[in-house]
């Protein structure tokens, strides 16, 4: 689906801190505990770290294998939202999603929604290691990339 | 162009919602099911049983949906389609005609074959109408007898005994799942549903379903067994619904014959979901994938190939999950003893912790895989198997350390 968020991760600019599963937990579930976050961090030694988050595939498995109608793609922009009130806990969505980024708390399964377009852990991290970037950008991109192509015919070097 | 779709599920919802955006303004949709409610989900029936989910809670999707001016909706049952004249015959005498044809039609249950098999208080789990009978008859019965192994039968057996009754369960095979489980999943699906209450009887095979006017008083074992029973719920498998086509030039086997485009024998046609028989990802023949997240693929790529989007349909892939007693299942392609013979297989069971995981391995390839009591990482090995990824280090796949290992290596 063109003109969905797209989650960008940076790994490079990790450092590991743990912030953003507070920010997370905190926004969730009024706590500051990192084992009821949406966000987690893998350790990868040497190499660093990885702050893994759903990335809002565009053509999402998850959205196909619940039978409960509780994954939808919110109509403003793209995004993925799992609703706790419909959700049965089956673990379907789970036993699908490639990036391993739904969790389960009690009886229910849980995914990032992006705290209602606030974003706190790309917006607490201190590096920017993760970004949510708006269809209103990606309409943009596809206006240039339209211009792009434009241009091509027209001559231009402009490749997209 | 008229598009008419036959039925009103999960593979009709997923072909009508990618239509809608891509046909022309002047197309029409055409939905024909004889079910009243449209969208909702067999999947959580159980769950209304037992009284977790209230009727409106059961629906996927909003009727809005078909709130377009392009579509429209017959409440009918179809009784034969006419692939000559292009027009469905329904139950009233009148007929539809299409231009396209998505069959939807879905499963029905297999029949339990035995005396008293129409005793009031026998029932069948599949459509919304047999939840309601069954949670009715529940709130009197003193003790329900439900036959069957697999997992609508399960379902249906915790179900019931949430919502208060005695539940014998009665399996012909010699254990539980034995359709998709090996047998180290199926002893723990025993001790999780034993834990619930339920009390299970292995390798035996029902007589007789006895009992009068007032319906289901016992249940008849061959071994000369009686039991006691206010209700049976019979969940021995489904058998697509092909009667429809019988007679046309639409070729079926077990199922409707589809094409990578869920195409039929019959050009314009197109089937989708539990009726259609469909290709095997993991071996060359093709197979029934009875499977709600196949069904939902499937109805897109049918109604992708109308709009002439160039879509195919990699083949269907068994894939279960579940939740018994608190305890999660997932179980993804060949995991049982008798279709992975000469695979090399890993397997590990942390009895304190109740978790097992397995892995299956057919030269070089993840085939199928096991999880129970811990499924972190699941959808990784998941896509391992679909994408034919080459194992390295086969023993990373059975502990929860190498998972995350093998996931994290792949990030970075
Ligand atoms: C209790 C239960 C639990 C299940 N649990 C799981 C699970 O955990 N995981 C999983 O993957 N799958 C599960 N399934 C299977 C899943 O529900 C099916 O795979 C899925 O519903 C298939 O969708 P479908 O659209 O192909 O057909 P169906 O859902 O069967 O729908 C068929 C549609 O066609 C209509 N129809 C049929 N015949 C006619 C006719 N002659 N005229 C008009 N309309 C007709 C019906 O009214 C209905 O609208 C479960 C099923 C049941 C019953
Ligand atoms: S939950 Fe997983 S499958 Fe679904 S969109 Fe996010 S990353 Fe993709």
């Amino acid at each position: 689906m063109s003109g969905s968020v797209t989650v960008s991760i940076q790994k490079d600019k990790c450092t590991g801190c743990g912030l953003c599963r507070l920010a997370c937990s905190f926004d969730k579930n009024g706590v500051f505990n990192p084992n009821a976050s949406r966000i987690w961090i893998l350790d990868g030694d040497e190499s660093g770290f990885y702050p893994n988050i759903c990335r809002n595939c565009e053509e999402a498995p998850c959205l196909d294998a619940c039978p409960a109608g509780a994954l939808v793609r919110r109509r403003e922009d793209g995004y993925i939202l799992l609703n706790s009130e419909k959700c049965v806990g089956c673990n379907m969505c789970v036993m699908v999603c490639p990036f391993c980024a739904i969790g389960r708390m009690g009886d229910r399964n849980f995914k990032c929604d992006t705290c209602n377009h606030l974003e706190k852990c790309a917006r607490i991290c201190p590096h920017g290691a993760i970004q949510f970037e708006k269809p209103a950008h990606s309409r943009a991109n596809k206006r240039r990339k339209l211009a792009g192509l434009l241009t091509a015919k027209t001559g231009g070097k402009e490749k997209w | 162009m008229v598009i008419v779709i036959i039925g009103s599920s999960i593979a009709s919802k997923s072909a009508l919602e990618t239509l809608l955006p891509g046909m022309k303004k002047e197309d029409r949709v055409i939905i024909v099911t004889r079910d009243r409610d449209l969208f909702y989900s067999r999947v959580l029936l159980p769950n209304y049983i037992s009284g977790e989910l209230e009727k409106k809670d059961l629906f996927f999707a909003s009727r809005d949906l078909v709130d377009d001016r392009r579509v429209s909706v017959v409440n009918e049952a179809v009784l034969a389609v006419d692939a000559d004249n292009k027009e469905l015959r329904l139950n009233s005498g009148n007929t539809v005609r299409y231009d396209r044809l998505i069959i939807t039609a879905g499963a029905s249950p297999t029949g339990v074959n035995v005396d008293g098999e129409h005793l009031p208080g026998v029932f069948y789990l599949r459509d919304l109408e047999d939840a309601e009978g069954i949670k009715d008859r529940a709130k009197r019965a003193k003790s329900c007898v439900v036959l069957g192994g697999g997992l609508v039968a399960l379902k249906a057996a915790t179900a019931v005994k949430k919502s208060g009754a005695q539940v014998k369960l009665i399996v012909a095979s010699s254990r539980l799942l034995s359709a998709i489980a090996d047998e180290t999943v199926s002893r723990l699906i025993f001790g999780s549903l034993s834990a619930e209450g339920i009390d299970i009887r292995l390798g035996a095979s029902i007589k007789q379903i006895g009992g009068n006017g007032q319906g289901v008083r016992y249940v008849a074992l061959e071994d000369g067994t009686v039991i006691d029973a206010d209700m049976v719920i019979a969940g021995k498998g489904v058998k697509p619904n092909i009667d429809i086509v019988k007679g046309t030039g639409i070729a079926v086997e077990r199922g409707i014959l589809v094409d990578a485009g869920m195409e039929t024998t019959v050009k314009g046609v197109y089937a989708a979901g539990d009726v259609a028989q469909s290709m095997d990802y993991l071996n060359t023949r093709t197979g029934l994938f009875t499977l709600w997240p196949d069904a939902a693929q499937q109805g897109r790529i049918a109604a992708g190939s109308i709009l002439g989007l160039e879509r195919e349909y990699t083949g269907g892939l068994s894939m279960n999950s579940f939740v018994i007693n608190g305890m999660p299942f997932i179980i993804i392609g060949s995991i049982r003893e008798k279709d992975i013979k000469g695979c090399e297989v890993y397997s590990n069971f942390d009895e304190r912790r109740q978790v097992y995981r397995k892995i299956v391995i057919r030269d070089g390839k993840p085939v199928g895989a096991a999880f129970a009591g811990d499924i972190s990482y699941a959808g990784m090995v998941y896509w391992d198997i679909r994408a034919g990824r080459a194992v390295e280090e086969p023993g990373k796949y059975i502990t929860k350390a190498g998972l995350k290992q093998i996931f994290t290596s792949r990030l970075f």
